[in-house]
């Protein structure tokens, strides 16, 4: 058996910051529809929001959180990532959103330091 | 020996000297010579001063405890959003000329192939063996077109015969039918003949419209609004059904997005079902195309409804007809069935300038286009027509206590001209007949201890009505008889509340849609 780390310090838990995430969007568009002059400030202020709660759980990660909206006008849109890097303390989560409007997709990258 | 004290005093001052030229002192080792006069006990200490990036990773590797760092691919992350399906009707307008070359053409080539194949296949042995189909190829053939289309109609014909179970015993001398049902069903004004369901589309949902077929007399169409057990089934249904075989299954299965609220057989056009439904759109199917989702629907705008529609109905002749549909809030837009995307003609419906009129039912006298009456929520009848001066509401009918959920004009043909009179039915338990002439009804007929949902004059007899009520009762009236009680009366198994009733165009059946999604079809015998 590997060795099994308990410490959650180092490992990336992904339900735990998928549900973070999940709030900080609920926090940002929550109830709104899609409005194009306003989608700017959301998707920063998306960004924004889940890495400063991921840099306050002060664990020795870099993170990179990418954020996209799209307004539900019956196009389809796939997306597939993948990584590279050190499968037993690095991980990621992605966040998918939705509402009557609009779709939101947020991904978190979280690289051991 | 000791070693002499002018060696050491030489060797002392050139290490001073050493120690005072400037020189990086982090490359090269510094030496502290102790200071004790007994040369020969003078001991060296080295203090390495050694590069900061070599000392970080010597330690680094002490602490971590891991030599190289081994990566490996994560999992593949995908996230999908589907596109929404849209659904399009094309109605081609090209004449036949162009067709039939082709269809030679095509007939010439299969001869040519076939033939090939013939002589490929060998001459002596004619023996076909099968060629096993790749799944592709498989799939291929099943979504073709000639195969859905063979299919639709063959499964159909399966069906009915399958469900066939004639008597080969009967014997028509009536020696065998000694029991008593034999009897009573001699002298039976109302008999149930059939009842359809469906587990699947009519379960939980509630028959909301009836119509028959005005060119097949055996096709029935039934409209059902929406089935709140399962959420994932299309909200609007509207099944066909057929009298004619015993299947127990519909003959063509339409449904919609929204609740359908009325439905009917467009008058001119024998393939096409009208449905109005609970989001103000108007759907139409076609049983020519293969699909159970509507063909055409008019636009969700201002322009066209936006309340339920709870009346549709194909008026006019032949070569001029039109769609008038009207909504619950008094607009009523006449359309044209090859172009739903917008109305022809829309017209308000509104009482004295101001109040809209929240129509429940719709009827439009025997031969005529422009005149009709609708009946409101408020309880009112009114009377209105489509053009002319006075386009909108005319008169206002006065009389039933509660909203006005039938009407039905007279329609049998006769000597006597009986087009004026007209029948409605409402929630304060009675039916009321009354006279385009006239604002006071002419009678009411309370024999009801319910509301009553719908009331309809048959088409073939002059003065024989049929109404249903909450109670599961279903009455057929004969104004020659009596008019106090009903001539005949049944309830129906179940108990559950009648929706609709609709006389057949033979006058020889009445079919009724309830609450709990089923359609019962009556034989009416001889009712005096």
């Amino acid at each position: 058996m590997e060795e099994y780390n308990s410490g959650d310090d180092v490992l990336f838990n992904t339900d735990e910051n998928s549900a973070l995430v999940k709030e900080c969007i609920e926090g940002v568009i929550g109830g709104a529809d899609y409005d194009h002059s306003k989608v700017n400030q959301w998707t920063a202020g998306i960004v924004e929001n889940s890495l400063t709660h991921l840099v306050k759980q002060g664990r020795a990660f870099k993170f990179i959180v990418n954020c996209a909206i799209m307004q539900k006008s019956g196009a389809g849109l796939h997306t597939a990532n993948s990584c590279y890097w050190d499968t037993t303390t690095d991980g990621s989560c992605t966040v998918r959103w939705e509402n009557r409007t609009m779709y939101c997709v947020v991904s978190v990258f979280a690289v051991a330091l | 020996m000791f070693p002499d004290s002018h060696s050491s005093l030489c060797l002392f001052s050139f290490l001073l000297q050493l120690s005072n030229i400037p020189y990086v002192t982090h490359r090269l080792p510094v030496l502290s010579v102790c200071s004790h006069p007994l040369f020969f006990l003078f001991s060296l200490t080295l203090h390495w001063d050694p590069d900061p990036s070599t000392l970080q990773l010597h330690s680094d590797s002490e602490l971590m405890g891991r030599g190289a760092v081994r990566l490996g691919m994560s999992k593949l992350t995908q996230v999908d959003f589907l596109p929404k399906e849209m659904v399009s009707y094309s109605k081609e307008t090209q004449t036949p000329t162009d067709a039939l070359s082709q269809s030679d053409q095509k007939a010439g080539r299969q001869a040519l192939f076939l033939s090939f194949f013939l002589l490929n296949s060998g001459l002596f042995t004619a023996v076909y063996t099968p060629k096993e189909l790749t799944e592709e190829e498989k799939l291929q053939v099943l979504h073709s077109e000639e195969f859905l289309t063979f299919f639709e109609r063959g499964s159909r014909i399966v069906e009915r015969v399958l469900a066939e179970q004639v008597d080969v015993c009967f014997d028509y001398s009536g020696r065998d039918l000694e029991d008593k049902e034999g009897d009573l069903q001699a002298g039976a004004k109302l008999v149930l003949n059939r009842r359809f369901e469906d587990e699947r589309w009519t379960k939980n949902r509630v028959v909301t419209c009836l119509d028959w077929s005005p060119q097949y007399p055996e096709l029935l169409v039934a409209s059902y609004n929406n089935n709140e057990d399962a959420p994932h089934e299309p909200d609007g249904v509207a099944l066909v059904w057929n009298l004619k075989y015993k299947k127990p299954t519909p003959e063509y299965i339409f449904h919609c997005q929204s609740e359908v609220m009325s439905a009917g057989f467009a008058k001119f056009h024998p393939n096409l079902v009208v449905g109005g439904t609970y989001s103000g759109q108007i759907v139409l199917w076609d049983n020519r195309s293969n699909k159970r989702t509507p063909v055409q629907r008019t636009p969700l705008s201002a322009a066209a409804h936006t309340h339920p529609v709870y009346c549709v109905n194909v008026v006019g002749s032949q070569n001029a007809h039109n769609l008038i549909s009207i909504s619950t809030d008094g607009k009523m837009c006449s359309w044209s069935l090859d172009m739903l995307s917008q109305p022809q003609d829309s017209l308000e419906l509104v009482f004295k300038q101001s109040k809209a009129v929240a129509v429940t039912s719709m009827a439009f006298p025997l031969g005529d286009v422009n005149n009709f009456v609708v009946g409101s929520e408020d309880g009112s009848v009114y009377t209105a027509c489509r053009h002319g001066s006075k386009a909108g509401i005319t008169e206002v009918f006065e009389g039933h206590h509660g909203p006005v959920t039938g009407l039905s004009c007279h329609s049998a043909v006769g000597p006597v001209d009986f087009s004026h009179l007209f029948i409605s039915s409402s929630f304060d338990w009675t039916v009321k007949l009354w006279s385009t002439r006239s604002t006071r009804p002419l009678y009411s007929f309370e024999d009801s201890c319910d509301y009553v949902y719908d009331a309809m004059w048959s088409p073939t007899h002059p003065a024989l009505f049929a109404c249903v009520d909450l109670s599961g009762r279903l009455d057929v009236w004969n104004l020659n008889n009596d008019t106090e009680v009903p001539t005949a009366s049944v309830g129906v198994d179940g108990g559950a509340a009648l929706n609709r009733v609709r006389w057949s165009h033979t006058g020889r059946e009445i079919a009724i849609g309830d609450s709990e999604g089923h359609v019962h079809i009556y034989d009416v015998g001889e009712v005096r």
